[in-house]
């Protein structure tokens, strides 16, 4: 039974995993929207560069990276499932299979990188540039620190899942989405808004 | 795995899929103007945003504080992006 339908069963409602870190994500997705305004803003003041400079972006890749990460988030959603019914295989599997999405977010992050920056485009190329930079920058951070927390989540999992495992699983887990909710925002937001 | 894979969650997942391929398809010649296709494709990112916060981040039975906390963020975000997207239109014609 999903957490939904056992809330919905028990009539009890519950956020799932830590409230401190619930905390923080609401913190950080905020500061994300106040990135978004601030981009918004400088956008207003030189539509044409913004969209210019947008057009050197390839949003296959930002729709891909985008599926990647839903992709991801859905086989942790199962992890969270199977560890509930106590499947520490599958469980491991699930997080295996999103932790292998993040890492093939990252690595098609880095080839855009690459790939811009050999063109002579960086951050000191122009306003859009620092903000297309600056967000997938700090959004990356978030990814790799959601890799390597899905990463110690996997190894305690075959380590047997002791002690407060559940709560620790549902915190990353929630971590974990908000890299994707983050992302879904970012994308039109830096390659489809034009 | 097979249980885990036939549930809701997994309908939320291809929904979220196919609206991704949607906005993409309609931001790269879709059948609509730039203008509307921007509209578009900000409005599709906050169903799928609204989708992530009730079905995978489970604030659907979370408190009630928590959802709202959360869908204000979408609507925020959503907000921000369309306000300023629409400033920038006029910003244009007013510089044009």
């Amino acid at each position: 039974m999903t957490p939904a339908a056992d809330a919905a069963h028990t009539g009890a409602r519950r956020l799932p995993g830590d409230a401190g870190v619930w905390l923080f994500i609401a913190a950080d997705t905020f500061m994300f929207a106040l990135f978004f305004s601030s981009f918004m803003y400088e956008r207003t003041k030189n539509v044409a560069l913004f969209n210019a400079s947008q057009q050197a972006l390839d949003p296959a890749v930002g729709a891909l990276n985008t599926i990647l990460l839903l992709t991801g988030s859905w086989f942790v959603v199962m992890a969270v499932e199977a560890a509930r019914k106590r499947l520490e295989q599958t469980l491991v599997a699930c997080l295996g299979m999103a932790i292998a999405c993040g890492i093939a977010f990252g690595t098609i992050k880095v080839l855009e990188y690459r790939d811009k920056i050999g063109h002579g485009i960086t951050m000191l190329t122009n306003d859009f540039y620092m903000y297309y930079f600056a967000l997938t920058g700090l959004h990356f951070v978030h990814l790799v620190i959601g890799v390597v927390v899905l990463t110690v989540l996997s190894t305690k999992a075959r380590a047997g899942m002791a002690g407060d495992y559940q709560r620790y699983l549902e915190s990353g887990a929630s971590y974990w989405h908000m890299v994707d909710l983050l992302w879904i925002m970012l994308f039109p937001l830096l390659y489809l808004v034009h | 795995m097979r249980s885990l894979v036939v549930q809701p969650v997994t309908f939320i997942w291809v929904a979220l899929v196919l609206a991704t391929s949607f906005a993409w398809w309609s931001a790269n010649g879709g059948v609509v103007p730039s203008v509307e296709a921007t509209a578009i494709v900000v409005i599709v990112a906050a169903v799928k945003a609204r989708l992530v916060i009730l079905y995978f981040m489970d604030l659907k039975a979370a408190p009630r504080s928590w959802r709202l906390l959360f869908e204000a963020w979408v609507a925020l975000s959503t907000g921000v992006i369309l306000g300023g997207y629409w400033y920038g239109l006029h910003a244009a014609k007013l510089a044009g």
